[in-house]
């Protein structure tokens, strides 16, 4: 017992599980510090409106950084995600509004999705390349397409039409779908041949090939998963306020990085990847964007905030003397 | 030591966060609520000026002011979510400078009053995704950026060739689908170029140089000047927001000899910083001859709008609309001096404004004075003899 407890509180220990100690620590501080502090400022982050707007805020960025942790455990990267998002919403709002299937709108998002998805997967390793370049490309040629959309209606924003889209703005439903998500996530990473082969590949992908792993079939795997979610990411970020534009999306792809890296997610995956990052990730970054504006700190601070507390989580989780990212 | 000292690094951060919040957290005073502004800008001369008198203006009526941005792209979704992170229980009013989502702000918050400024909320009026707000009481309507028919902003544009005899012009624009009276006003300057060249001297012709270009939100490519005559013209006609998205590549193409030194831009927006400032005017050399900017006394349109409606003593003959906003057009080195040193726009000293401080306050909100009038405000927001960088050099 007295073993135990050096090993826990020993100094290799903390340096082992700095990753997590930063993601749930971030969060767990958050949630102190705008408990006690935006009660004081007049209005507490607990209140139900408030806590409305977290879960609205969160919800996107959370069901995208899930989806994105086989990716990242592999490590790899998508940037094409925001833009994915952008096409895919306004499919869904365009076929909606044509032909009054909602449900058609997204069927095409998925198979446009998983199209994607294998390719991303597959040329990385095929034509080795980084995936990122693949993903650029995708990037590149999915705001073509969206910039050819909205000439040719000749507006920047497309609305939902005799179509009542708030069912996805109830936080019930938004809280559910991403409880399944991780779930299911959890569930294929931590207890499935998948899961571990995907951690694998991250952590030594010669060694993983030369133990019998096909890397083409995992990373493509991989990329369709996660472009699963992106479909769902999307339909929320539509139904929000029923409608898209040419720049619904612009970003995200750089939020789900950031988050992850706030939850402790190693950016060269591996053995170190968790699900939880994603969650973590999410909620310290929604906490700081809805509670730092209650407590009066202006607008144009917050992200100067955010941009310090990042710099600690990567401080805190850097391991390496010469590293800058968590590894 | 290294471990230590990141430790260090991280727990002085912490500390400095901590430290930075306390200030801000102390019990606010009483007042009638606040009034947010959703922006469109986050920086530059018009941001500071438009805050600094916003805030003097709802001090002097009583409420709080707060600022949350806008999403960058006018995205609906990231609009509403600016708004609703930014809300608060004593937020009374919101003064809108993107239309995004605004239809969806509204439906979210039915108890807001809403007003526009420095948008002509096309989105709504134009009878696109949020035309619906028209039929809100809530909504009070909006003062533009500039001119809402792009034909009077080709007007402004085709008086200044003729003002300063610029006959070889090309014209450089955004895309339509994002800004229709953008299209309209090129349409519109083509027009009268024709009209004009229809009985004009065969030496006094307007060339168009070229099909008009079109920006996707990018500068200029330096290529551009290599284009047949486009390294001869007397003006750049810059339909767009040309101190950005030109006027880098302009000076660019001087400096390497692919353009005429004698080429200008004629467009709008404005920047403080010098080394855009020190280019503006009519004597040798200056690259910017003309610009055109909306007043940064523009929110005094909404906040009387929303102070009338929110005390609950909106004007008699107060009607739901939007209206375009006076032009300041700076066009001579006297101009630029006169708006750096002694507007609103140019100092972000709310003592400068045109519309002062105190007669928003006192003259134009109807609590203040029972006998104030739509027409007044309207008349105010338009007084050439009020508003323009001649009237500052007095």
């Amino acid at each position: 017992m007295e073993n135990t407890k050096t090993k826990i509180f020993s100094k290799n220990w903390f340096k082992t599980n700095a990753s997590a100690i930063a993601g749930y620590g971030g969060v767990l501080f958050c949630i102190i510090f705008f408990s006690i502090a935006t009660p004081l400022a007049g209005e507490s982050i607990w209140s139900a409106a408030k806590l409305s707007t977290l879960i609205s805020d969160v919800i996107v960025l959370a069901i995208l950084s899930v989806g994105a942790v086989f990716v990242y455990s592999l490590g790899s990267m998508d940037i094409s995600i925001g833009k994915q998002v952008g096409l895919y919403a306004t499919i869904m709002v365009a076929i909606t509004n044509s032909t009054g299937s909602f449900i058609l709108g997204v069927l095409i998002s998925l198979v446009i999705a998983v199209f994607i998805g294998l390719v991303n997967g597959a040329t990385g390793e095929l034509l080795h390349i980084h995936s990122v370049v693949s993903s650029l490309v995708f990037m590149m040629v999915l705001s073509g397409i969206s910039t050819l959309i909205y000439s040719g209606m000749g507006s920047r924003n497309v609305a939902l039409k005799n179509f009542d889209h708030h069912i996805f703005k109830s936080p019930v439903l938004m809280v559910i779908v991403l409880i399944v998500e991780v779930i299911i996530v959890t569930f294929l990473f931590n207890f499935t041949k998948f899961g571990k082969n995907a951690r694998a590949i991250g952590a030594n992908p010669v060694a993983a090939e030369q133990s019998g792993i096909n890397l083409v079939k995992y990373k493509m795997i991989a990329y369709v998963i996660m472009g699963v979610f992106v479909v769902v990411a999307a339909i929320f970020q539509m139904g929000y306020t029923g409608s898209a534009s040419d720049s619904t999306g612009t970003g995200f792809e750089m939020n789900v990085m950031v988050a992850l890296i706030l939850g402790g997610m190693p950016l060269s995956g591996g053995m170190k990847s968790r699900v939880s990052c994603a969650v973590l990730g999410s909620f310290t970054f929604s906490l700081l964007n809805v509670g730092l504006p209650i407590i009066g700190i202006p607008v144009n601070t917050v992200n100067f905030i955010k941009a310090i507390i990042f710099i600690i989580v990567v401080l805190i989780t850097c391991r390496k003397s010469r590293g800058i990212l968590p590894r | 030591m290294k471990n230590r000292l990141k430790k260090i690094a991280a727990l002085t951060a912490a500390a400095a966060i901590a430290v930075s919040a306390v200030p801000v957290m102390a019990a606010p005073a009483e007042s009638a609520g606040t009034i947010m502004w959703l922006s469109n800008l986050q920086s530059g001369a018009q941001y500071e000026s438009s805050v600094a008198y916003m805030t003097a203006i709802c001090e002097g009526l009583g409420y709080d002011f707060t600022v949350v941005y806008g999403d960058s792209f006018n995205d609906a979704a990231g609009n509403l979510q600016a708004v609703k992170n930014g809300m608060t229980s004593d937020v009374v009013g919101l003064v809108c400078s993107q239309d995004g989502g605004l239809q969806a702000i509204m439906e979210e918050f039915p108890e807001l009053y809403v007003a526009g400024y420095n948008t002509d909320m096309n989105s709504a009026f134009g009878g696109g995704e949020n035309a619906g707000i028209l039929e809100k009481d809530h909504f009070l309507g909006t003062i533009a950026d500039g001119h809402i028919d792009g034909a009077d902003t080709a007007k402004t544009y085709f008086d200044l060739c003729l003002e300063k005899g610029y006959r070889k012009v090309a014209l450089i624009n955004f895309p339509a689908f994002a800004y229709p009276n953008l299209e309209v006003a090129v349409n519109a300057f083509n027009a009268m170029c024709e009209e004009y060249n229809a009985t004009a001297a065969d030496d006094d012709k307007f060339e168009i140089v070229g099909e008009t270009t079109t920006l996707m939100f990018a500068p200029l490519e330096d290529s551009w000047f290599l284009e047949d005559g486009h390294a001869e013209l007397d003006a750049i006609m810059g339909f767009c927001a040309g101190i950005q998205f030109i006027f880098p590549t302009l000076v660019t193409a001087i400096a390497n000899g692919t353009c005429s030194p004698a080429t200008t831009l004629v467009t709008s927006g404005f920047e403080t910083d010098s080394a855009i400032t020190d280019c503006i005017g009519d004597s040798e050399g200056k690259i910017i001859s003309a610009v055109t900017i909306s007043p940064s006394e523009d929110p005094a349109y909404a906040l009387v709008l929303l102070d009338n409606a929110i005390s609950g003593n909106q004007f008699d003959d107060f009607a739901v609309e939007r209206v375009d906003s006076f032009e300041y057009i700076i066009k001579s080195d006297a101009d630029i001096q006169n708006v750096l040193t002694k507007s609103l726009c140019g100092t972000a000293d709310p003592a400068l404004a045109q519309i002062p401080v105190d007669m928003v306050v006192n003259v134009l909100c109807k609590k203040n004075n029972p006998e104030a009038t739509y027409a007044q405000l309207q008349e105010v927001m338009h007084d050439a003899a009020l508003l323009s960088p001649a009237v500052l050099a007095d």
